[in-house]
C-alpha cells in the first residue's frame, strides 16, 4: 500500500539529515571499539577505510529501519537479477550474436593495430595495446590520487590515511587507483548534475512560457536560433575568463548551453502540437490560459525527448571541455594530462570511463522520460525494417 | 437552392491581405529580436556594466573582425601566418617572416580553411554514414555490426575523441586531424538518421508497396529512399550545425591554422583589451557562418521535399 505524501516526504528529509548527522555520530564512538580507527581534532577527521564502512553501514541503516519490507524486495530482486545474468547473456549471444562479434573484432582490432602501429618518437606507444592499457598506465592513474583533505564546512576530511599519494612520495597503490577515479569521477558528476539541472529547468520554463505570447516567440526566435548556432565548445577560453574556473562558472557554462538547446526545441515542440486537440479544448469552453497549460504543454512534452538527450550529450561534451581548458580536477583534467604527455592509452581509459557514465545518463534520462510520459498511447505501426526487408525479399 | 451573398472573390482577396499582414508582422518581429538582442548584449558591454572588460560591445567585435580579415598586425607580431608553403619559399631569405604578403597573416586564410575543411568532412561523413545505414536496410546484419559500436561511440564526447586525432595525426597531416574527427561525427549522426529515418516510414505504405508487387529492391528504391529524404535532411541539418563547433575545435586543440587556431592564439591573450574582442569575432563569426548556411540548406531541402509535409514545415 503506498504511503501517503506526508510519510513519504518525511522519510526522505530524515534521511537526508540522518546523512549529515552520521560524520558527527562516528566520531563520537569511543576509540576503544574494535574498528574505531579513525582518529578526530581540531575540527579533522582522519578518515579511514574503515571509517568510510561503517558511514555506509549508517547510511543504509535508515532505510533499512524504516522501509524494511521494501529494502528486502528490493534486495531479493537484486538476488534474482545477478542471478539471471549469465542465462540472459547467453540468450542475448544466441539471439544477436553479431552484436558480440563486432564488439570482439574491434579488440582485437586494436590489439593488432598496437602491434604494427610504428613505436615513434614519444614516450608512450601511439596505439597502446589492452595488456599496456590495463597493466602499467591503469596502475598509473594513481598519480591522480592528489587529494589531502576536503573540507566541507561544519567539517574537514585529512584523506591522506585512505591511500599512499605518489605525488607526495608515496608508493602507487590499487586503492590509490579507485580513489583517483571516484573523486575527479565525483567532481565531473556534480559539475555535470548542477549545470544540468540549472540548464533543463531554466531551459524548459522558457521554452513553454515563451510561445503563449506569439508575438514574443517570433521576436525570440531569431536571437535564439542565433545562440543556438555558437560554437560554445571553442568558447570555453573567453566563457572561463568571463565566468572563472569555479563550480559557479562551469554551471553557468553547462547551463547555457543546455538552455539554448531546448528552448528552441521546446518552442518547436509547442508549435508541432496538433490542432485538433487545441480545436477540441476551446470548443469544450476551455480558457486560453487553461488550454495552454492543460493541453499544449502536456502534448509538447513527448516531442521532448530527443531534445533532452541532445541536451545530455551536450552538456558531457561541455563539462569535459571545461575541465580540459581550466580546471585542475575531474575527468576532463585527467583526458588534458594524457593529452599533454601524448599518452593515448590514459585517454583510452578515460575515454572507457567517461562513455561508460555518458551511456549511463542517457539510459537514466530515457528511463525518466519514459515514465513521464507514459500516459502516451504506444505507437504500433513504427516499421520493423528487418521483418519488411525480408517480407520484400520473398516477395 | 442555395444563395450567398458573399463575394468569392472579396474573400480571397482579404485572405491575401491577412496573409500579407502577417508576413510583414514576421518580419518586424525578426528585425525587432535581432534589434533586442544586439541592444542587450551592447548593454551587457556599456561601461557601466560589470562585465565591460569582459565582454567586447557587438561594433567593437565586427570592428575588429573587419580591421584583421585581410591582414592582422597583431598576428604578424606573434608570427602566426596562413601561408606555410610560401614560408618554405622564403626559407633563405632574411628575416623571412616579413618576406610573407601581407593577406598571410589576416583571417580570411585561416577561415577559408576550416570552412573547407568542415564542408569536406561533412561530405565525407556524410557519404559514409548514409551508405551504411541504408544500406544496412538491405542487408540487417550490418545494423547489428555496426549499431552497438556506433551507439558506445556517439556518446563520447568530442573533446574524449578529438585528442586521439590530434595525437595521431597532429600537425603532420593537420587536413586529417580536423576532416577526421567531423567526418567521424558526421557518420554516427547520418546512420543513426537514415535508420531512424527507414523506421518512421509507416509500415502501412511498405505493405501497400508489397501488395503491388514490390520486390525488396524496387522498394528501397522507390519507397525507403525517397521516404527517408526529410528526416535524413532534418539530420544533415543537425550534423552541419554542430560541425562547426567540432572544427573549430579541432584546431583550437592542434592544427597549426585554421579559426580555432586563431581562438587558441588570442586565448593567450586573453588578459589584454583586444583578447576577449578577438575571441568573439571569431565565434561569432562561425556563428553566422553556420546560421547563414542552415538558412541556404532550408532554402534546398523545402525545394527538394515539397512533396512531404516534414519538408513542408521544415525551417518554421
Amino acid at each position: 500500500m503506498r504511503q501517503p505524501v506526508l510519510f513519504r516526504s518525511l522519510f526522505w528529509i530524515g534521511w537526508l539529515i540522518w546523512a549529515f548527522l552520521i560524520p558527527w555520530l562516528l566520531v563520537q564512538l569511543p576509540e576503544s571499539l574494535p574498528l574505531v580507527t579513525w582518529t578526530h581534532g581540531e575540527g579533522v577527521i582522519n578518515v579511514t577505510w574503515s571509517y568510510i564502512g561503517s558511514g555506509l553501514v549508517l547510511f543504509w541503516a535508515w532505510p533499512v529501519v524504516f522501509r524494511t519490507s521494501r529494502v528486502m524486495d528490493r534486495l531479493v530482486k537484486a538476488g534474482r537479477g545477478i542471478a539471471a545474468g549469465p542465462p540472459m547473456l547467453w540468450a542475448g549471444m544466441r539471439r544477436s550474436p553479431l552484436f558480440f562479434v563486432s564488439w570482439a573484432a574491434l579488440l582485437l582490432a586494436w590489439q593488432v593495430a598496437s602491434y604494427v602501429a610504428p613505436p615513434g618518437i614519444l614516450e608512450h606507444p601511439i596505439v597502446p595495446g589492452w595488456d599496456y592499457v590495463l597493466g602499467d598506465t591503469f596502475f598509473e592513474v594513481s598519480r591522480f590520487w592528489t587529494v589531502r583533505a576536503l573540507d566541507l564546512g561544519p567539517a574537514s576530511f585529512a584523506l591522506e590515511g585512505l591511500a599512499p599519494q605518489p605525488i607526495y612520495g608515496g608508493e602507487g597503490t590499487w586503492p590509490a587507483v579507485f580513489l583517483a577515479i571516484a573523486y575527479h569521477s565525483g567532481l565531473t558528476l556534480i559539475r555535470l548534475l548542477c549545470g544540468l539541472v540549472v540548464g533543463m529547468t531554466v531551459g524548459l520554463l522558457t521554452g513553454l512560457a515563451l510561445p503563449y505570447w506569439p508575438a514574443v516567440r517570433q521576436t525570440v526566435w531569431a536571437p535564439m536560433n542565433f545562440m543556438r548556432m555558437i560554437p560554445l565548445l571553442v568558447a570555453v577560453p573567453w566563457l572561463q575568463f568571463v565566468l572563472g574556473s569555479s563550480l559557479f562558472g562551469i554551471t553557468m557554462y553547462v547551463a547555457f548551453g543546455v538552455w539554448t538547446i531546448l528552448v528552441v526545441a521546446t518552442m518547436t515542440a509547442v508549435a508541432n502540437v496538433p490542432d485538433r486537440f487545441i480545436e477540441s479544448a476551446r470548443t469544450l469552453g476551455a480558457s486560453r490560459l487553461h488550454t495552454y497549460l492543460k493541453v499544449i504543454v502536456p502534448a509538447s512534452i513527448p516531442e521532448l525527448r530527443t531534445a533532452m538527450l541532445l541536451a545530455m550529450g551536450g552538456s558531457w561534451s561541455l563539462v569535459i571541455a571545461a575541465e580540459f581548458l581550466g580546471f585542475s580536477a575531474g575527468l576532463g583534467y585527467l583526458a588534458d594530462g594524457a593529452v599533454q604527455n601524448t599518452n593515448t592509452a590514459l585517454l583510452l581509459i578515460v575515454a572507457i570511463i567517461v562513455a561508460l557514465y555518458s551511456l549511463t545518463t542517457f539510459f537514466l534520462i530515457n528511463e525518466g522520460f519514459k515514465k513521464a510520459v507514459i500516459w502516451m498511447p504506444k505507437r504500433v505501426t513504427k516499421t520493423d525494417i528487418r521483418k519488411v526487408a525480408g517480407a520484400a525479399g520473398r516477395a | 437552392m442555395t444563395t450567398t451573398g458573399t463575394d468569392v472573390l472579396e474573400v480571397r482577396a482579404a485572405a491575401r491581405r491577412i496573409r500579407r499582414r502577417a508576413q510583414i508582422a514576421h518580419v518586424f518581429h525578426v528585425v525587432l529580436g535581432i534589434v533586442l538582442f544586439l541592444l542587450s548584449w551592447q548593454f551587457v558591454a556599456a561601461p557601466f556594466s560589470p562585465l565591460y572588460n569582459l565582454v567586447p560591445a557587438p561594433i567593437d567585435a565586427v570592428t575588429h573582425f573587419g580591421e584583421n580579415l585581410f591582414f592582422s598586425e597583431r598576428m604578424r607580431e606573434r608570427f602566426v601566418h596562413a601561408c606555410p608553403d610560401l614560408l618554405e619559399e622564403v626559407a633563405f631569405q632574411r628575416g623571412r617572416m616579413s618576406a610573407l604578403p601581407d593577406h598571410c597573416f589576416g583571417y580570411v586564410l585561416h577561415l577559408v580553411r576550416t570552412t573547407r575543411n568542415i564542408l569536406i568532412a561533412v561530405g565525407v561523413g556524410t557519404i559514409i554514414g548514409l551508405g551504411i545505414g541504408l544500406s544496412s536496410l538491405l542487408l540487417p546484419w550490418i545494423a547489428d555490426l555496426v549499431t552497438p559500436i556506433a551507439g558506445f561511440f556517439g556518446t563520447t564526447p568530442i573533446f574524449i575523441v578529438a585528442p586521439f586525432f590530434v595525437i595521431w595525426f597532429g600537425i603532420e597531416y593537420p587536413l586529417l586531424t580536423t576532416i577526421g574527427v567531423v567526418a567521424f561525427y558526421t557518420t554516427l549522426l547520418m546512420y543513426f538518421f537514415s535508420r531512424r529515418a527507414a523506421e518512421n516510414i509507416p509500415a502501412g505504405i511498405i505493405e501497400s508497396a508489397l501488395t503491388r508487387g514490390g520486390n525488396r529492391r524496387s522498394i528501397f528504391r522507390w519507397v525507403y529512399l525517397r521516404g527517408t529524404i526529410p528526416e535524413i535532411a532534418a539530420g544533415f541539418r543537425i550534423a552541419l550545425a554542430g560541425a562547426w563547433g567540432l572544427g573549430t575545435l579541432v584546431e583550437v586543440l592542434g592544427p597549426q591554422m585554421g579559426g580555432g587556431f586563431l581562438i587558441r592564439m588570442w586565448s593567450y591573450a586573453m588578459g589584454l583589451q583586444e583578447g576577449p574582442t578577438a575571441v568573439v569575432s571569431l565565434i561569432v563569426f562561425f556563428a553566422v557562418l553556420a546560421v547563414v548556411i542552415d538558412g541556404i540548406l532550408v532554402l534546398v531541402i523545402r525545394l527538394m521535399t515539397r512533396w512531404s509535409e516534414a519538408g513542408r514545415r521544415l525551417g518554421l
